[in-house]
């Protein structure tokens, strides 16, 4: 393998590394918020008064905080692989002019 | 500007190489021996440029966790290596590998660049002698099982393995990180939960030093192959023996580094002589400092 396309599969593996990084932060991250708040919320359910409300409460923040990892790790994929993309055309450039 | 690099990637190696490796990433380091920063094949062509004076003796040197062979540095620029070239003959090669990869497959993979070497060496090879430092001793261990269980050739090529701080039954600080995430784990919180699996991520090669763990299906320790010279150097930073045994050089416990002295359950005891202890040594120390080199040279003699 060249010193250049060794060069490539490192930029690409860091690529790879934040996006694990992000999509795993992401999870982590959402499961800490919707177990965190689920402890009040619990209590809130249980209080006969509010206990409906807070029932829909609940569902639209659990629903939110879903949707907005969703988003972030969405968006993280979407971006890696734009970057392997301009990775892979960098390379494909790089090799067209040595040939020529 | 490339020796930093290379330190990085030996830390991301050693911390999530087995990540790394799972997921084909391209920052794994592969194992190699090196010749002036870069990785050369083991073929005959490599060997004989890399080796234009190819000794008939071969000294490999095998770094330890998130090093590169950079750590058997001396101030002076030289290493046990390039000693051991000037005053005693030998061909220094140097191993790079990815040290965050369990100890059991650094050793297979070891076991296999050896037997080529000793095919594709420009030389016929009459001595090889095997250098480990910390992790890396531990990975030489596993190779020579593996040679012994596969039947290598270059098996029978080596006289001499010698261990430098080398955690043989483990490191107590990887166990008091298994203990604190099973603490973490046990408490029923989200956060505490979180900090465990930070924890967890570190990687099999990490893991493995707990219990100096070197071989596939075998419960350890496994014994020194009886048909090397074994040498063990370990590192103190205290004058008191029995502190020194449980501390060491901090990173490897005084007993852990010297493997008990008593190295195998059929009886198998070192000489003392073949074991070294180096008092206000602390365990990095231990890969480049004059006088370990002159016991290495001492024993290689």
């Amino acid at each position: 393998m060249s010193e250049k396309r060794k060069k490539m599969e490192k930029w690409r593996g860091l690529v790879a590394l934040v996006r694990d990084g992000v999509e795993h932060g992401s999870r982590a991250v959402e499961r800490i918020q919707l177990e965190t708040a689920n402890r009040p919320f619990t209590v809130l359910e249980h209080i006969p008064p509010i206990a409906v409300p807070a029932k829909v409460v609940h569902v639209v923040f659990d629903a939110s905080v879903k949707a907005t990892h969703a988003v972030i790790r969405g968006v993280n994929a979407v971006a890696a692989t734009a970057i392997d993309v301009t990775l892979d055309h960098v390379a494909s450039d790089s090799d067209e002019r040595r040939n020529d | 500007m490339g020796s930093k690099l290379d330190f990085t990637l030996a830390i991301l190696n050693g911390a999530i190489g087995d990540h790394l490796v799972a997921t084909k990433n391209g920052l794994a380091t592969e194992l190699a021996c090196m010749h002036e920063g870069a990785p050369f094949p083991m073929t005959r062509a490599a060997l004989a440029t890399a080796l234009p004076s190819a000794s008939a003796k071969v000294v490999l040197l095998v770094h330890g966790l998130m090093c590169t062979e950079e750590v058997w540095k001396l101030p002076d620029g030289t290493d046990y290596g390039t000693l051991l070239e000037r005053d005693l003959g030998y061909t220094a090669l140097r191993l790079r590998y990815n040290s965050g990869r369990a100890i059991v497959e650094n050793g297979e993979a070891l076991a296999r660049l050896l037997e080529e070497l000793a095919d594709a060496y420009p030389v016929p090879i009459e001595e090889l002698v095997l250098l480990g430092y910390s992790m890396g001793g531990l990975v030489v261990r596993s190779a020579c099982h593996v040679g012994k269980l596969e039947d290598h050739h270059w098996l029978a090529l080596v006289r001499r393995a010698i261990y430098v701080g080398t955690p043989h039954r483990g490191a107590p600080l990887e166990r008091a990180g298994k203990i604190l995430t099973r603490v973490l784990r046990a408490i029923p919180d989200p956060y505490t939960r979180l900090i465990a699996d930070i924890v967890e991520v570190r990687s099999m090669g990490i893991k493995d030093l707990g219990e100096g763990i070197c071989v596939r299906d075998m419960e350890h320790p496994v014994p020194l192959l009886p048909e090397i010279r074994h040498y063990l150097a370990a590192g103190s930073l205290v004058d008191d023996p029995n502190v020194a045994l449980f501390f060491g050089d901090v990173m490897v416990p005084v007993q852990s580094a010297t493997d008990h002295r008593i190295v195998d359950r059929e009886g198998f005891v070192l000489p003392p002589e073949h074991v070294k202890l180096f008092p206000h040594f602390s365990h990095v120390r231990l890969a480049h400092d004059a006088l370990v080199y002159d016991q290495i040279r001492t024993w290689c003699e």
